[in-house]
């Protein structure tokens, strides 16, 4: 495939044939230069020692509950004249019917019973606020990011949009046109095909897992009512928390969410809904290549099904995950420099998603990189690693699991906590966290949530090159099939 | 709700009255708001010409770099494009005093989150790390900036050539449309731009590329007097800079920065039309217009312009007509010029010539309108979204060191937010009709048209230029 490649980006490189009108002639720059060097100094010759480490100290959150029972989780903080607000509901995805979520985050925050849509859109311009709506797997999210002069208007509109939404026909077709062309171009990608793939291999038929995206037929039904009660079932006071970050006071705020805010109604005491239930063993095959002749890389996941729920393992598998990532970056790509790069995740999830080693590899290495994969998964699985190892692997952790930096991110941590009902001094309380893990810790959260036995590996690409060398490898059965097949 | 459109049509009108004030130099919306900014800073120019810019930032015990050289794809010597991206991976690779391989492997082991990235204006590097590993991160970049050549060798090269190779295929060809872009810049910029090449480059010229290049480019480029350094962190300024001081004001100053010339953006003779292919399923449309570089004369007025075009046209061609499925524009000012791209995914069932037609008439809706006075209201409304994020990219070290660094490099000012904020509240409805008038409405334009067709690649190919 590389020939027709070089083609094509010639001819894009050379296809600067636009009639113009003349131009001055920028200077040549790349004239000989003289040579020159640093004088060299004994202090240079290895890496420095450190200074002494400052503790990571979570802000101090403070919280409070409207009248009509919803939480508030605030992080007073002036360092820039900005305020975010995220109202997040634990009631999430995985709680609705697949494309609902999807539906709804494009319809929300659009339009409500007391301003019009067009004023709402008008509105929003002239507040110049970020807004958006998400739908995770376990969480409703809605996000306004504004400056903090401009806090009230923008606050009282979103406490509207979210208290008394309207979802419009119009604004939902329009949501299904997008859906449908989102749908196909993620068909047309090796990352969609491989999410599809994963999600049809390891869920079986009728899991809320197994369709990724909102199959047509269903995106095609979606109604107004449907929407509304999506929205109804999430945002009730029992299952709504508010998290503010920013430049306002405590006095200003809480009235100001009274204000907006109050108005949301519902039990104040609800069920918690079960996890989804959880799939079967994924079956064979062990390799699965999803046959893509164009692509010029072999676009690579092993897959695991992950543990049921947030665990207090979770800290050692996200750490153990960095570790795994670091080493394959080292073989693969400054060892081999057969890949760009190498991400391996481990999702925070309540129901049973995949975690996952992604990297695309040179197309003619795949069957190579596997085994030096299933290499460093054994070794870490086997033995612990030891106590200077284990002090570096941990060095980035804090940086990684919490967040305070911006104002948008310690609204987001906010959220975390609610989402899955942990304490506020959750983030407080990381650094210890981090400080219990041990090499041993580490193994053992390799060997329960990566074992070589459950492990599945997806390849998109040039499937009549890549099959071989992994049915060379003797490591599992492989099937090969077309994009369609799925 | 009476009384909340009422709040709303309030807090607007607050920055609406400072907009009035045409051309007076302080505005008092912007100079109340300059005060809570944290663009606070000691800046320094080091004995070899290097720029340091310090801010400190006690939230959090972590410290955010960002070293930016004056160098990007523009700069790559010819047939050879691509090369100051490669030079990007290069520079990982190793130097004097830092073996092969662990360059990554230490910032990791301390830590440090860290990327790199090339445009057509700049290389820039970027960590954030633990506070007490500042002294790491300067050696490391002091390596880089110092003592790289006495490392390089063809093996290095080789190894990097081969990751960046691994990247293009990544990112391009597996990507739909992506090649577009390029087409894109090739054909408003002509041949002897600085903004015609890919900033990627080629495999092929990346495989010519010979250790003898690597030494020129470095030594033309890689030096301090062309290179500002931003921290921002838990750090004691004063104490901060005497530890750049001591890592970096040994490395010889590189030969004076060239003067770049301010280059008049190319103008289209006539309009210009390129036809691709891909090997997807939905059409897609591009048109695109040169723009002048960051920071000339029309430059804020564009910006308007571009959110009025995005939603005109972008109303018209999703929400009234339902020909699109998403409509972009995107501005790329940089420091050679610019280029303002509106982008349209169409539907299956939408021709392309429809699709132009309802373009067109959108636009000379807005040229109408634009006769006389553009709507004050909906120019307002897109100077308070720029306005706004402007103020947003300050938000947090890393991302407040990238702002510093880039209105470094654009305005020669790390703290060059509150003059463009000054620029936007002084701008009224006839700069953003005369701007638009001038640069989008009456100049040639390049349409750029994808078809699908079964068995192309999904990037895309250019088949026809007219």
């Amino acid at each position: 495939m590389r020939a027709p490649l070089f083609a094509l980006i010639i001819a894009c490189a050379s296809c600067g044939g636009a009639a113009r009108a003349p131009a001055p002639p920028m200077p040549r720059l790349d004239g000989p230069v003289a040579a020159r060097a640093t004088p060299d100094d004994p202090f240079r010759a290895a890496l420095p020692d450190p200074g002494s480490p400052g503790a990571l100290a979570a802000p101090p959150i403070v919280e409070r509950r409207l009248k009509n029972g919803v939480r508030v989780l605030f992080v007073e903080r002036h360092d820039v004249p900005l305020l975010s607000v995220r109202v997040v509901s634990d009631r999430g995805a995985d709680q609705a019917d697949a494309g609902m979520p999807q539906f709804w985050e494009r319809s929300v925050l659009r339009a409500c019973e007391a301003v019009k849509w067009w004023e709402v859109n008008e509105a929003w311009n002239d507040l110049g606020a970020e807004w958006s709506a998400t739908a995770l797997p376990d969480a409703s999210i809605l996000d306004v990011h504004v400056l903090s002069k401009l806090a009230e208007p923008a606050v009282e509109l979103f406490g509207a949009l979210v208290v008394k939404p309207v979802f419009r026909e119009k604004s939902i077709e329009l949501a299904r046109q997008r859906l449908r062309a989102q749908l196909v171009i993620d068909h047309a990608r090796a990352d969609g095909q491989l999410e599809l793939a994963m999600a049809r291999h390891f869920y079986p038929a009728g899991h809320l897992y197994r369709e990724p995206w909102a199959p047509l037929d269903v995106l095609d039904k979606i109604k107004p009512g449907h929407l509304e009660a999506y929205h109804r079932y999430a945002f009730t006071p029992a299952h709504v928390t508010i998290a503010v970050a920013g430049d306002i006071t405590e006095a200003k705020l809480l009235p100001l969410l009274e204000r907006a805010f109050g108005g949301l109604t519902g039990p104040t005491v609800g069920p918690q809904a079960p996890p989804p239930p959880p799939p079967a063993t994924p079956p064979d095959p062990r390799f699965f290549v999803i046959d893509m002749p164009d692509e010029t890389q072999g676009h690579v996941v092993f897959a695991w099904l992950g543990p049921e729920r947030y665990h207090d393992g979770f800290v050692s598998l996200a750490i153990a995950m960095g570790d795994i990532e670091d080493a394959l970056f080292k073989k693969l790509r400054q060892e081999k420099s057969i890949t760009y790069g190498v991400h391996a995740d481990a999702p925070l999830g309540r129901g049973r998603r995949l975690i996952t080693i992604r990297s695309s590899i040179d197309t003619a290495r795949v069957g190579e990189a596997v085994k030096d994969v299933f290499a460093v998964l054994e070794a870490r699985a086997k033995t612990a690693p030891g106590e200077a190892e284990v002090t570096e692997m941990k060095a980035g952790a804090a940086t990684d699991l919490v967040r305070f930096d911006r104002v948008d991110s310690t609204a987001a941590s906010l959220g975390l906590i609610a989402t899955y009902g942990r304490p506020t001094d959750w983030f407080a309380t990381a650094p210890a966290r981090i400080a219990a893990v041990t090499g041993e810790t580490l193994r053992l959260a390799v060997e329960r949530h990566l074992p070589l036995g459950g492990v599945r590996v997806f390849v998109a690409g040039d499937a009549k090159k890549i099959a071989p060398q992994l049915g060379a490898l003797g490591l599992g059965t492989v099937e090969a099939r077309g994009p369609k097949g799925l | 709700m009476r009384p909340l459109r009422v709040a709303l049509a309030a807090a607007c009108l607050s920055l609406a009255c400072a907009a009035c004030a045409r051309g007076t130099p302080k505005t008092p919306a912007t100079d109340a708001l300059a005060a809570q900014l944290p663009i606070g800073t000691r800046v320094a120019t080091l004995k070899n010409g290097l720029k340091v810019v310090l801010q400190e930032d006690r939230r959090a015990p972590r410290i955010a770099l960002r070293l930016t050289y004056r160098v990007g794809s523009s700069a790559d010597p010819p047939g050879r494009s691509g090369f100051a991206h490669l030079f990007e991976h290069l520079m990982f690779e190793g130097t004097k005093h830092v073996p092969r391989g662990a360059f990554e492997t230490t910032l990791r082991k301390i830590g440090a989150r860290y990327n790199a990235a090339t445009s057509p204006d700049e290389t820039t590097y970027y960590e954030t790390f633990p506070k007490h590993e500042l002294e790491a991160v300067l050696w490391l970049e002091s390596e880089r900036m110092g003592f790289f050549l006495e490392r390089l060798d063809q093996a290095m090269l080789d190894a990097a050539r081969e990751v960046v190779k691994n990247e293009l295929r990544q990112r391009r060809d597996g990507v739909p449309y992506s090649a577009v872009s390029d087409a894109i810049f090739a054909s408003v910029f002509p041949p002897d731009h600085p903004y015609h090449r890919p900033v990627g480059g080629t495999a092929a010229e990346l495989d010519a590329a010979t250790l003898d290049d690597v030494r020129s480019f470095f030594l033309r480029w890689y030096a301090p007097n062309d290179a500002t350094l931003v921290l921002i962190g838990d750090f004691d300024a004063g104490a901060a800079l005497e530890r750049v001081r001591h890592w970096f004001e040994a490395i010889p100053a590189g030969p004076p920065p060239p003067q770049i010339p301010r280059l008049p953006p190319p103008v289209l003779a006539k309009d210009h039309r390129v036809l691709m292919e891909a090997g997807v399923t939905l059409p897609r449309l591009s048109l695109a217009w040169p723009i002048p570089a960051y920071g000339e004369p029309d430059d804020v007025a564009l910006a308007s312009a571009a959110t009025l075009l995005y939603w005109r046209v972008g109303g018209a061609l999703t929400k009234e007509k339902e020909l699109a499925h998403s409509v972009n524009v995107t501005r790329v000012p940089g420091r050679f010029g610019g280029l303002l791209v509106l982008s349209a995914l169409l539907d299956e069932r939408a021709n392309p010539e429809q699709a132009l037609k309802v373009i067109d008439d959108a636009m000379d809706d807005l040229s109408r309108f634009a006769r006389w006075t553009m709507d004050d209201k909906e120019v307002k409304s897109s100077l308070y979204q720029l306005y706004a994020e402007e103020v947003f990219s300050l938000d947090g070290a890393t991302a407040r060191a990238e702002a510093f660094g880039t209105f470094d490099l654009l305005m020669n000012d790390p703290a060059g937010v509150v003059p463009r904020l000054r620029a936007y509240e002084a701008l009224d409805s006839s700069d953003v009709v005369d701007a638009y008038r001038r640069w989008i409405l009456r100049p040639p334009r390049l349409t750029v048209i994808v078809r699908p067709k079964q068995g192309a690649p999904v990037s895309g190919r250019v088949m026809e230029e007219s």
